[in-house]
C-alpha cells in the first residue's frame, strides 16, 4: 500500500516533545520509587527464635505501644476492684447483707398505702397482718353510680315516635 | 534495576514518542505526564524487564498503550463523557510558526480525537512512529487485516474531515 499525498503530509507533522523540565523529575522519581526497601532480615536457617527475634525487632513501636496499652487496662481493673473491695467494707449500702430483706420492705410499704388510704387509723398502733387484703372505700362500684338529673342507664331509651 | 544513566538514556530515546503517544490516546496533557512517568518507574522497578526485548520502543508504546486503557476504564464509572470532551484537547504535534500550519494541526488533532480509539492508535503508530502493520498487529495484540483495515477507516475519516482545510493550504 503506497502512502498518498495526504499521507505523506500527515506524517511531516512533528510531534510535541515533552517539556523539558519533566526530565529531571521524572528520571529522579523513577530513582526514588526503585530504591528497595529494607528487607525482613531474617537467618538463612530461621529458628523459632530468631523469626521472633526479627519480627519483633522490626515492628518494635507497634508491640511496646500494644503492651503499654495492655499494661494500663490490667493497672486499671486492679484498681477498680481495690476501690470496690475498700468501699463496700466502710460504706453502709441501702440493701446490704445486714439491710431489711425484700418481704420486710414489701410490709412496710404496704402499711404505708394502708395508712394513707385510712389516715383515721393511721395513728394507731394495731399492726396489720402482712397478708390481710387492702380495704377499699365504702360505697357503691363505679358502674352502679347514677349521676344526678342524669339518665338511668339501666332505663331504655325512649323513642321520639 | 536499570542503571542510572541507561534510565536517561531509555528517556532520551522514547520519552518523545511515548508522550506524543500518550497524548494522542488522552488528549490530556496531566494524563500523559502521569502515564510517561508510571512508565519510568515501572522500569526502575523492573531491572530485566528490557532485557530479552527486541524492539524497545515497541514494547514501551504497549506499555504506555495499556497504561492509558487502564486508565479510561477507571475514568468510566467516575466521569461523564460531557465533561471530557468540554476539557481543552492538548494536540500531540509540536506547534507550529505559521497560522496556517498551526491551524490545519489543530483541526488534525480535533479529527484525531473524534476517531475510535483503536483507529487513533493504530494512525498514531502508522503515520507518526512509521511502524509496518505487522509490527502494529503484534503490539496491539490484533490480527494483521484488522489493523490495516482500522487503519484504512480512520485515515478515511481524517481525510474526509480535513480535505476542505488541506486543499486550502496545498
Amino acid at each position: 500500500m503506497k502512502p498518498d499525498e495526504f499521507e505523506k503530509a500527515l506524517a511531516r507533522i512533528p510531534l510535541q516533545a515533552p517539556p523539558p523540565a519533566w526530565r529531571d523529575e521524572i528520571l529522579e522519581s523513577a530513582r526514588n520509587a526503585a530504591i528497595p526497601s529494607r528487607p525482613l532480615r531474617i537467618d538463612a536457617s530461621p529458628s523459632l527464635r530468631s523469626l521472633l527475634e526479627a519480627v519483633f525487632r522490626r515492628l518494635a513501636t507497634p508491640w511496646t505501644a500494644l503492651a503499654t496499652v495492655a499494661a494500663s487496662a490490667v493497672l486499671l481493673n486492679a484498681t477498680a476492684q481495690f476501690i470496690a473491695a475498700d468501699g463496700r467494707s466502710t460504706r453502709p449500702t441501702a440493701l446490704g447483707a445486714d439491710g431489711p430483706s425484700f418481704a420486710d420492705i414489701v410490709r412496710n410499704h404496704r402499711s404505708e398505702v394502708l395508712a394513707l388510704l385510712n389516715p383515721d387509723e393511721s395513728d394507731s398502733e394495731t399492726p396489720i397482718p402482712a397478708n390481710s387484703p387492702i380495704p377499699q372505700p365504702a360505697g357503691k362500684p363505679r358502674s352502679q353510680v347514677q349521676p344526678a338529673g342524669g339518665r338511668n342507664p339501666e332505663q331504655p331509651i325512649p323513642s321520639n315516635a | 534495576m536499570p542503571a542510572s544513566d541507561d534510565l536517561e538514556r531509555l528517556y532520551d530515546a522514547h520519552a518523545p514518542s511515548l508522550y506524543a503517544f500518550a497524548l494522542t490516546l488522552t488528549h490530556r496533557e496531566a494524563d500523559s505526564r502521569d502515564l510517561l512517568q508510571d512508565l519510568y518507574v515501572k522500569l526502575a522497578r523492573q531491572p530485566d524487564v528490557l532485557n530479552r526485548v527486541d524492539d524497545e520502543r515497541a514494547f514501551l508504546l504497549r506499555w504506555i498503550r495499556n497504561a492509558a486503557v487502564d486508565l479510561f476504564r477507571r475514568r468510566q464509572s467516575r466521569e461523564h463523557l460531557g465533561e471530557a470532551l468540554a476539557e481543552q484537547i492538548a494536540s500531540p504535534f509540536a506547534p507550529a510558526a505559521d497560522a496556517d500550519d498551526q491551524a490545519f494541526r489543530a483541526a488534525l488533532a480535533e479529527a484525531l480525537f473524534e476517531l475510535p480509539e483503536e483507529q487513533r492508535a493504530i494512525v498514531q503508530l502508522k503515520l507518526w512512529e512509521g511502524m509496518t502493520f505487522d509490527a502494529i498487529a503484534q503490539l496491539l495484540e490484533i490480527p494483521l487485516n484488522t489493523a490495516a483495515s482500522r487503519y484504512r477507516y480512520g485515515l478515511d475519516k481524517l481525510r474526509h474531515r480535513l480535505r476542505p482545510l488541506y486543499e486550502e493550504l496545498r
